[in-house]
């Protein structure tokens, strides 16, 4: 059996344990936030944290999990009140939405390691998520506003 | 709140009175709205509801709920029709919720393609809040014993003097109020509008997105729902002669594996046959597929080759065999001028590639199939189930979910009859989930162009314009043995817009070996892309200014009536008195994108401007790309976007549009191509159909231009064409390489 962590949860497990985590969260979880868009780690959609860490869910098979800590979206905040989420609603960064709960899970991730990004982080750190809607740069400017957000917060 | 269990909650289909009314031309004049499918609603006794409209209802608590009968697909048009709605009714926007609308003819097409929202509902949309607000006036002074006129709606109360009473409080008596002719509602002035035209309105499912609450095709859930992965043929037409369904069901939790019924042609949105394995999860179902070891037959498209097919093209140039428009006498002045100038062009085959593949849910109970989809078009969905299984359209009922991206791949229903297919043979609720490869090999591509432009010139005058097509087209889904372009020549081709007094616009064959079908722009993409590129090649030998070029070859301000130019043309089905073919406009646009971009200021070594303008789904966009050079290679640093889309309804959303659209077309030029070999798709993810990321997009700066004009354009669709051209126009002014064959990077490019 397989124990871990999601969203301060946790999770038994004692099914295939080559499952991927994505699939686990949707599937088992019920945790439908994160989002299947390559299955091969191309995309980005199904970006999650590990241990604080951005990770590609969908390449990543639950049995290294045991023990570990995962956080998805739905763990960011409930009402979108997290500094991102914020930032994200302000410039009305979403188009179909898709590929954001990735896009602002590796954002929250590039925000934990470098308060300050410059568009070159920023460019380094999201250039594995798509977005085929081209919501590119209302995401970099949702970057900046949301570490000047958690600035203020601090 | 998710959008799902909002839908299963509705009472609408029951709570609508004998005041019900429809609005809009195009909607057949019932009386009342039928009861619809399910028996679950009369559970759930309706509230007495005031239902003016089948785009709106007001209850008695006060909410304002506008049903959207539109698909959500990115382009935020949940939000926007709401805008509409609630700004001609004098609601206050915190009241205001969406429904979205089940698959269903009262609410006239719900075909969401075309650039065609707002354009085609926009006053329908009006009319149905006008005439609430008419309707609670009225109820307001039976209440007060006032004149009507006296009782204004404003906040989502009418108030007359101190009196005030709530939209919820009047819904009602609002409803036994006679309702007004169309030529009793005072539509709101431009100045009235509170919403419409409003940039700060937001997105009303942005919290839900933001949390990941937000429910598109692929999250929908049901009680005992198996997830099925379908192996679909990798070549068109082949059939499954062996398979080990009895390894696949080794797999835990796989359940069963079924075999799809055979595809018959036309294609249409049939599904493509192969063989499903059923399971209890995702993942298992994807493992199982993986043990099938499918053996199949051979396919008449067996030895379809994208490369030989590209280079056949050519010949097929020649081969006229529609003419789409014919003006004056070009061959004789082509043959008498004293000089032409040729040059050929094409464009490869594109992926949709939506983030969120293809997905759909289905559930038979009684003789009813109830389906959830991340579908375009819900009553094409019924349709094509209705046909597959010979029940009637009324048997089948569409829920539509939020969409993960469209660009037109979900306007196809194939994935939504596989769903109903399985669900049936499993006599259980069924999830189809489509993965990356599937969605990539088995799409329904925008189709490769060939194409010619010749001119007979005058000094720089043109005198003679041909311009040749040859490739496949997307009649071959609904026509058998169909071969070469059609209606696609309305989109970019036949409304040239230059003055020039002989024109001939043919297109030649192109059979078609895989499905195609419209992607974001459709054929405007092709023939803005020739068309583009060629008015740039030319002003170059002539050694003419590009953007001045344009300004020349566009002509006087005027109106075009193509009729007397020598075709029929569609105009996206609007009529040329509300949406005239006007040059000015064109060349407005184009002059604004060339002012902000600073054309014709001096620029830094190693750095190129290109231009280009286009009309289509009855707006104008221009595009001006900055390119620069960066070792061997070249990049675009920043792009100019302008739209004249007519009257605005969500600016927002248009600069949003417009950003997506430069993104959405640089992509297609720098990487954009799906290739065949031996009949089977060589792309097959995000590695081999490369997509733009965040490190290569350009700045993107847009504008928009405001005339005045009371009617809006189309603005999904229009901002893709004119990316393209330009950016090749910039890579050439920078480093003198044309390329005339998309994509950039096959070239060595970028």
């Amino acid at each position: 059996m397989i124990k871990f962590q999601v969203n301060g949860e946790t999770h038994s497990y004692r099914g295939d344990t080559s499952m991927p985590l994505l699939w686990f969260l949707r599937d088992i979880a019920d945790l439908k936030g994160t989002k299947f868009g390559c299955g091969k780690g191309l995309c980005g959609a199904c970006t999650v944290h590990l241990n604080g860490q951005a990770v590609r869910s969908c390449v990543l098979p639950v049995q290294v999990l045991d023990g570990q800590s995962v956080t998805t979206v739905e763990g960011l905040s409930d009402d979108a009140g997290h500094s991102i989420q914020r930032a994200w609603q302000t410039l009305n960064v979403a188009q179909c939405g898709y590929c954001q709960s990735g896009q602002m899970m590796s954002a929250v991730a590039l925000l934990q390691a470098n308060k300050a990004p410059s568009d070159e982080d920023i460019n380094n750190m999201m250039s594995g998520n798509i977005c085929r809607c081209g919501t590119y740069p209302r995401i970099k400017k949702a970057i900046k506003l949301a570490a000047d957000l958690a600035i203020k917060v601090n | 709140m998710s959008q799902v269990k909002c839908i299963s909650r509705r009472r609408w289909l029951t709570g609508v009175a004998k005041t019900s009314l429809l609005l809009g031309a195009t909607l057949p004049a019932v009386g009342y709205v039928p009861r619809v499918l399910g028996a679950e609603d009369t559970e759930n006794p309706p509230e007495q509801e005031f239902t003016p409209s089948v785009y709106l209802e007001i209850g008695r608590d006060n909410r304002v709920r506008v049903i959207c009968h539109r698909s959500e697909m990115g382009q935020g048009i949940r939000t926007s029709l709401a805008m509409v709605v609630a700004d001609e009714l004098n609601a206050d926007w915190s009241q205001v919720e969406l429904v979205q609308a089940l698959g269903g003819k009262r609410y006239g097409s719900q075909n969401t393609d075309g650039s065609n929202s707002i354009r085609g509902f926009y006053t329908a949309l009006r009319e149905a809040g006008a005439t609430a607000r008419h309707m609670l006036e009225h109820a307001a002074a039976q209440r007060w014993q006032l004149e009507p006129d006296l009782c204004r709606a404003a906040n989502g109360a009418v108030k007359a003097g101190e009196r005030s009473l709530s939209f919820g409080e009047l819904a009602e008596l609002a409803a036994t109020q006679k309702v007004p002719d169309k030529s009793q509602l005072t539509l709101k002035t431009k100045k009235e509008f509170n919403f419409i035209g409003n940039h700060e309105i937001g997105n009303l499912d942005a919290v839900d997105m933001l949390t990941g609450r937000a429910v598109y095709g692929i999250d929908v859930e049901q009680a005992d729902l198996a997830i099925a992965v379908v192996v679909r043929p990798p070549t068109m037409g082949a059939k499954p002669v062996k398979y080990d369904a009895k390894d696949a069901l080794k797999v835990p939790g796989v359940i069963q594996v079924i075999e799809m019924p055979e595809l018959s042609y036309p294609v249409r949105f049939q599904p493509l046959g192969g063989v499903a394995v059923v399971a209890e999860n995702t993942w298992a179902a994807m493992k199982g597929s993986r043990q099938l070891n499918v053996q199949w037959a051979a396919s008449e498209h067996d030895s379809f080759d994208s490369q030989q097919y590209a280079e056949k093209l050519e010949g097929y140039l020649t081969k006229e065999m529609l003419t789409h428009r014919e003006k004056g006498d070009v061959k004789t002045t082509l043959e008498q001028a004293e000089a032409t100038f040729t040059r050929r062009y094409y464009v490869p085959s594109l992926a949709h590639a939506p983030m969120e593949p293809p997905a759909a849910s289905a559930v038979w109970h009684h003789g009813i199939v109830e389906i959830w989809a991340a579908t375009q078009n819900p009553q094409a969905a019924q349709k094509a189930v209705a046909d597959q299984f010979a029940i009637d359209e009324t048997q089948v009922k569409v829920n539509v979910t939020l969409l993960g991206g469209g660009f037109g791949r979900k306007s196809k229903q194939d994935f939504v009859v596989e769903a109903a297919y399985l669900s049936k043979s499993l006599k259980r609720p069924v999830k189809v989930v489509w993965t990356r490869e599937d969605d990539l090999q088995f799409d329904y591509y925008h189709a490769c162009s060939r194409q010619e432009i010749s001119c007979a010139l005058e000094g720089k005058n043109i005198t003679a314009w041909r311009h040749r097509e040859a490739g496949p087209g997307i009649q071959s889904i609904f026509k058998s043995g169909f071969s070469g372009i059609q209606f696609e020549s309305n989109m970019g081709m036949r409304d040239m817009p230059f003055a020039v007094d002989n024109v001939l616009c043919t297109s030649g064959p192109g059979e078609a070996h895989v499905r195609y079908g419209w992607l974001r722009s459709v054929a405007n993409i092709g023939h803005a892309f020739a068309i583009g590129s060629y008015v740039d090649e030319l002003a170059h030998e002539l050694k003419q200014d590009p953007f001045q070029y344009w300004l020349d070859l566009l002509g006087s301000d005027r109106y075009i009536d193509f009729s007397q130019q020598g075709t029929k043309y569609f105009n996206y089905g609007e009529n040329s008195k509300d949406y005239p073919f006007d040059v000015a406009r064109i060349k407005n646009t184009l002059r604004r994108a060339a002012d902000i971009a600073g054309w014709g200021e001096p620029l830094p070594a190693g750095q190129g401007m290109g231009i280009s303008v286009h009309r289509s789904f009855c707006s104008n966009v221009a595009c001006v790309a900055l390119a620069e050079t960066s070792g061997e290679r070249v990049r675009i640093k920043k792009i100019w976007m302008v739209i004249d889309a007519g009257m605005l309804v969500n600016p927002d959303r248009v600069r949003a549009q417009l950003e997506g659209a430069a993104i959405f077309g640089v992509s297609l030029a720098y990487y954009g191509e799906i290739t065949h070999k031996n009949g089977v798709a060589q792309q097959q993810n995000f590695d081999g159909y490369r997509l733009l990321r965040m490190n290569e997009t350009p700045e993107i700066i847009t504008d928009i231009i405001d005339v005045g004009d009371p009617l809006p354009g189309g603005v999904g669709e229009p901002g893709v064409p004119p990316v393209a051209p330009a950016v090749c126009n910039a890579i050439f002014a920078v480093t003198g390489k044309r390329c005339r064959e998309l994509p950039l990077h096959k070239q060595g490019l970028v």
